[in-house]
């Protein structure tokens, strides 16, 4: 049976009257790249603070590698790697002894674990710089290196790109597919650069208003936001049977209110229409339709809100 | 927890400018304490034990030396937002809090031991030892001061440790911590505007944490009555600040 990383029952943040975060279930199998989805304050955030332990719940559950008391989630969350928000480390200290202190204090053997780490996110070279005079990038890549430094098991990641260069985007989601191909290493991330994690993960949870909208698998994604013509006649079930009898189509799906989804042949549309018209079915109207993430969950958020 | 104090000691050695500019800051002022000794008018006369009898008195700067220790350690979690890199790992938020708590003692004896070698050292470099039964009385007499002494600073550091961790910032529990040493003269003030209290002002006066350090002014301390309130202020400090800690959000 696939082992669940990391599944969430009802969780819900509350601060004061207000919810930020609304009964989310969660539930995240092994190896799994999982895109959290949802606008500047959704609860994305606080959703991956709660799973690190950096606020309680107000209600509702997490479980880490199957275990769910308070101490046994402090002990699996050693298999875990976080960075949440911005990096924050001393800044009177250099990136390798920032590294040094947090390997030390979470008795992780070998220094040259250090050294790996750094590597990992080029930032091997940047000997006595102290923190403070790190650029934002540079921030970002020793937040990722230190969630690193003990090989996890689960990584959360929130808004992990932020201020880093298109190159170093393109590294870091080499390095995050990497690890995931070759250790299994189960990946939480949150993105506003929605076509950023549509190239990473393997699921998706659209959230918004702290509720869960859907969770779905990144191949129902692509299925669903698949290029289409989509018909409106007055006669669907007429108009399916002459376009499978005349044209040949296998691959369309009737939907309510005369709709007609064409997923071939979207190279000739003209076919289409004559062939509708010669048979005396009224084509109301007649779509190319495609979707990308962004597309997918601003309808399903209802569109853009404005003011 | 050896690990995390381990840890939270390498952070104090890297934090070399700030540690070696008030270790130098310190050994500064003693250096040009002895300096004011000498060329004063009255420099013939001083021997090393007249420079050994000033130092009782100087034990009580030792309370409010006790924040910039102490922040050493801390090192302005709230501000760095560093502590959720621990918590987030599954540090135990007790673990946490008193590992700090152990390397800012440990680190403030450190302090006490090379400012008191330094300043012992020099004396005996710049003045003569004129009556060794003496000296050896007078390090007796240090020797009981910085008994009492000691407990009433760990108290002090239990206190500001609980103020840093459950207040928003360090400058705040730094006012509040000069307040709390104050409280002995604001009551004392308040005594003479509110007699009928006076009783009670009293009787709070016996329990504040700058208390003890009265009586080693006076050359007479109470070493039993320093142990007891000092380790009240560490113990009821650590508890409360425990306490708030397990329910802080860490942002």
């Amino acid at each position: 049976m696939e082992e669940n990383v990391l599944i969430t029952r009802g969780l819900t943040k509350r601060y004061g009257s207000a919810t930020v975060v609304d009964h989310v279930d969660i539930v995240i199998p092994k190896g799994e790249i999982y895109g959290l989805v949802g606008r500047n304050g959704a609860g994305k955030t606080t959703i991956i603070r709660m799973v690190s332990a950096q606020t309680p719940p107000s209600e509702g559950e997490v479980e880490l590698f199957g275990a769910t008391g308070e101490g046994e989630l402090r002990t699996a969350r050693s298999r875990t790697g976080a960075m949440v928000e911005t990096p924050s480390f001393y800044p009177y200290l250099t990136a390798r002894e920032n590294l040094e202190y947090y390997r030390r204090q979470r008795g992780i053997a070998g220094r040259h674990v250090v050294e790996d780490a750094l590597e990992q996110v080029n930032l091997a070279n940047t000997g006595s710089k102290k923190f403070k005079t790190f650029s934002l990038g540079m921030k970002q890549r020793l937040g990722l290196a230190l969630a690193l430094m003990n090989r996890p098991d689960l990584l959360l990641l929130d808004e992990p790109i932020n201020g880093l260069d298109p190159e170093g985007i393109v590294e870091f989601r080499n390095l995050l597919l990497e690890l995931n191909r070759q250790y299994r290493t189960t990946i939480l991330i949150s993105s506003h650069i929605l076509s950023e994690l549509q190239n990473l993960a393997t699921c998706y949870g659209f959230i918004d208003q702290g509720r869960m909208l859907e969770q779905i698998s990144a191949a129902s994604l692509a299925e669903k936001c698949r290029d289409c013509l989509e018909l409106k006649v007055d006669d669907a079930p007429r108009c399916a049977a002459l376009l499978e009898r005349e044209l040949g189509c296998r691959d369309f799906e009737v939907l309510p209110g005369g709709v007609i989804r064409l997923y071939e042949g979207l190279e000739a549309p003209q076919k289409v229409t004559n062939l509708l018209i010669s048979q005396g079915i009224a084509l109301f109207g007649m779509d190319h339709r495609g979707a990308n993430l962004e597309d997918y969950f601003l309808n399903l958020i209802g569109g853009v809100r404005h003011g | 927890m050896d690990k995390y104090l381990g840890a939270e000691l390498y952070k104090v050695l890297h934090r070399r400018t700030y540690t070696l500019g008030l270790l130098a800051f310190l050994l500064g002022g003693e250096a040009l304490l002895l300096f004011l000794l000498k060329t004063a008018g009255f420099s013939n006369a001083t021997t090393f034990n007249d420079v050994l009898g000033v130092l009782p008195m100087t034990l009580s700067m030792g309370l409010y030396l006790v924040p910039a220790i102490v922040d050493i350690v801390f090192s302005d979690q709230y501000k760095q937002n560093t502590l959720k890199n621990e918590v987030s790992y599954g540090l135990p938020r007790g673990r946490i809090y008193l590992g700090k708590l152990a390397a800012s003692c440990l680190t403030a004896v450190a302090f006490c031991a090379v400012v008191l070698a330094f300043y012992a050292g020099l004396g005996t470099l710049i003045f003569p030892v004129r009556d060794a039964a003496l000296t050896a009385n007078q390090f007796a007499a240090l020797g009981r001061s910085l008994a009492a002494a000691l407990p009433v600073w760990l108290g002090g550091l239990g206190f500001i440790h609980m103020l840093l961790f459950v207040s928003r910032g360090s400058v705040s529990a730094t006012v509040i911590y000069i307040l709390v040493l104050s409280a002995g003269d604001i009551l004392s003030l308040a005594s003479l505007f509110l007699p009928r209290l006076a009783e009670f002002f009293a009787a709070v006066q016996d329990w504040l944490i700058a208390t003890p350090m009265s009586g080693i002014l006076r050359g007479a301390p109470d070493i039993p009555n320093a142990w007891l309130i000092g380790m009240l202020w560490l113990g009821v400090s650590t508890l409360i600040g425990l306490f708030c800690f397990q329910k802080r959000e860490i942002s």
